[in-house]
């Protein structure tokens, strides 16, 4: 364990937490952002082919 | 007053003003959240009964607070959908509702894993646990509602009543260590008294708080943008918005 981890006999519950909340935060962004992107993507398809037709 | 929420209420008026102000409550959520964290993990000092153990309350805490705080807003945007019939409000509720189940679970792990090292034990059927559990199933329960309606408007008006009924909850979180006798310790930050917590720090705690609220606000942009497209059914300004030409 680097030396900036070590937070005495409880460096595993300190670290795991932080890292637990690091992950589900960063998860919310990208699971949010590739749902805005995919569906920006299949509306803008639909709206060309709409307006093609 | 009414033209204000009428306006706000109008998806291209809210998907303009979202685009603008992610990237603002994103950067503010990613500078305020580094702050709290590194202050909480080097700066803050150990607690003279915990030690170290005590720095899992500067995401514990925030995760906790953001876990009710996006509960009242989600139950207050649907009960506007329900009243007024905005159906931007349903979009908003049902867009903050896998965030705060996010919160929620946070605030659930990190109490289990700072409970171990402190109480000698994972879980206990304590009144706050118990109560915070409920709201995590509350949120399930919301998501899975409107998951299994497939008439949008239906969908709408059933979670909302949901979500409405669930707000019971939210005192019965905030108070149950004060109406029973729990292992969890009472509230660290109080809105009447003065602080549970030194100033060297709360000051990060402060932080990362601030630093979640923006958070909750830029996801929640980001995913009603995306709830707004879905239930889009004037094209005209979905294709400006868009860009489509």
């Amino acid at each position: 364990m680097p030396e900036f981890l070590e937070f005495g006999k409880h460096t595993t519950y300190v670290v795991s937490s932080f890292a637990l909340v690091m992950v589900v935060l960063a998860g919310n962004v990208v699971f949010a952002r590739r749902r805005l992107n995919a569906l920006v993507n299949r509306t803008r398809r639909r709206l060309s082919a709409e307006e093609k037709s | 007053m009414w033209k204000f929420i009428h306006k706000f209420g109008s998806p291209p008026h809210f998907y303009r003003l979202s685009v603008v102000l992610t990237p603002w409550f994103g950067w503010a959520a990613a500078i305020l959240i580094t702050a709290g964290t590194l202050g909480g993990l080097y700066l803050a000092p150990p607690d003279y009964q915990q030690g170290e153990g005590f720095r899992i309350i500067y995401v514990h805490v925030p995760s906790a607070s953001m876990s009710m705080f996006v509960y009242v807003n989600m139950a207050l945007a649907a009960a506007v959908g329900l009243i007024w019939r905005i159906k931007l409000a349903h979009a908003v509720a049902a867009a903050a509702a896998p965030i705060g189940a996010s919160f929620t679970f946070l605030a659930l792990a990190t109490g289990s894993i700072w409970a171990k090292p402190m109480w000698g034990t994972w879980w206990v059927w304590d009144a706050r646990l118990t109560s915070e559990l409920v709201l995590l199933f509350l949120y399930f329960g919301y998501m899975a509602l409107r998951a299994a309606i497939d008439d949008e408007n239906r969908a709408d008006r059933a979670s909302a009543l949901l979500a409405i009924i669930g707000l019971i909850n939210i005192p019965i979180i905030k108070y149950s260590v004060e109406w029973w006798n729990t292992l969890h310790q009472p509230a660290t930050i109080s809105k009447m008294g003065k602080p549970a917590m030194d100033g060297d720090m709360l000051t990060w705690l402060l932080l990362n708080i601030a630093g979640f609220m923006c958070f909750f606000i830029a996801v929640l942009l980001i995913s009603a943008r995306a709830e707004v497209i879905r239930r889009a059914r004037d094209q005209k300004w979905l294709k400006q918005a868009l860009g489509v030409t």
